[in-house]
């Protein structure tokens, strides 16, 4: 199988380690075969290991070590939040997020919502049945 | 980042006595995990190219010196003396880094896997900011390559945080990038 996500200038990476756990970063540089130099909208540039980092499908066109507002503009002409956010991996997260972050009336809320979905789908269910035996 | 090896800027001088109103006044820059060591390998090294000890000198300052610029990578030559079992040896080093004290780190830990060398064994001569043409190992020349472009080969699986850790997984980890 060949690789399609690399490492390079302008990769979208997610940290899955450490402090910036769950930030969208993009690789500006790199430093070594272990690190690389990292930027995101809200973060100083800074170096991170490829340890903590887990590639995306999402690649921006920019220069080596761009500067911050290079940088911003480039994001938004690439459209990354919109792309990740509708991409299957990104809508994953949010709706983890949304899960943990519910209090118990939501809860309530999408146990009545689990109950008649359930019942319109077991209904549609019986319908079917009815015409196969028949 | 925390680093353990600190830069400091160091100065001092003999005390002044009758024949010498204003001795020299001598500056060195070193790398110690703290001011003490710091003040103490000054008068180490200073012992040696003068004579002047401790006991008859005066520290007139001590500073931590910062990097300038650590969002920026930087190729790191370093110049090193070295006590192996052996004997002392001089040797050069490079390394990609943000910042030098970063790359004296570096410095120390691949001494001690590669010549089983420990820290206070090691003298560092000379450091220098080496542009890319000048460098000369081919370990820091393969990334002076602006359309640098590798896979990770290797998907290391692992918690978000190690209080999740757990001893026994339920299904195999998935290695594929």
């Amino acid at each position: 199988m060949p690789f399609k996500r690399y490492v390079e200038v302008g990769r979208i990476a997610l940290v899955n380690y450490g402090k910036d756990y769950g930030k969208l970063v993009v690789i500006v540089d790199v430093i070594d075969q272990n690190r690389a130099l990292v930027d995101a909208l809200d973060m100083v540039r800074g170096q991170m290991n490829f340890k903590r980092l887990t590639l995306t499908d999402i690649k921006i066109d920019i220069k080596r070590v761009p500067n911050k507002k290079t940088l911003i503009a480039a994001l938004d002409a690439a459209d990354v939040k919109n792309k990740w956010e509708s991409s299957s991996w990104g809508r994953k997260l949010i709706v983890q997020k949304k899960r943990a972050s519910l209090n118990d009336f939501d809860r309530f809320k999408i146990m009545l919502a689990k109950i008649k979905k359930a019942g319109v789908v077991r209904q549609e269910l019986a319908k079917l049945k009815k015409e196969t035996t028949c | 980042m925390s680093y353990k090896f600190h830069q400091f800027q160091v100065v001092g001088r003999g005390l002044p006595t009758e024949t010498d109103e204003h001795p020299k006044i001598y500056r060195m820059k070193l790398w110690a995990t703290n001011e003490v060591r710091a003040k103490s390998k000054f008068w180490y090294f200073l012992r040696k190219l003068k004579k002047v000890k401790k006991s008859n000198g005066q520290m007139l300052a001590i500073n931590e010196i910062f990097e300038k610029n650590p969002t920026t990578i930087k190729n790191y030559g370093i110049w090193l003396r070295y006590q192996s079992r052996t004997g002392y040896h001089n040797m050069y080093k490079e390394y990609r880094d943000t910042t030098l004290n970063g790359g004296i780190e570096q410095m120390y830990t691949e001494m001690a896997s590669r010549h089983r060398v420990r820290h206070h064994c090691i003298q560092v001569i000379k450091t220098a900011t080496i542009p890319a043409k000048l460098c000369k190992r081919e370990s820091t020349k393969q990334f002076h390559n602006s359309k640098i472009k590798f896979p990770l080969v290797f998907k290391k699986v692992r918690p978000p945080t190690r209080k999740l850790k757990t001893t026994y997984k339920a299904s195999r980890p998935n290695l594929f990038v």
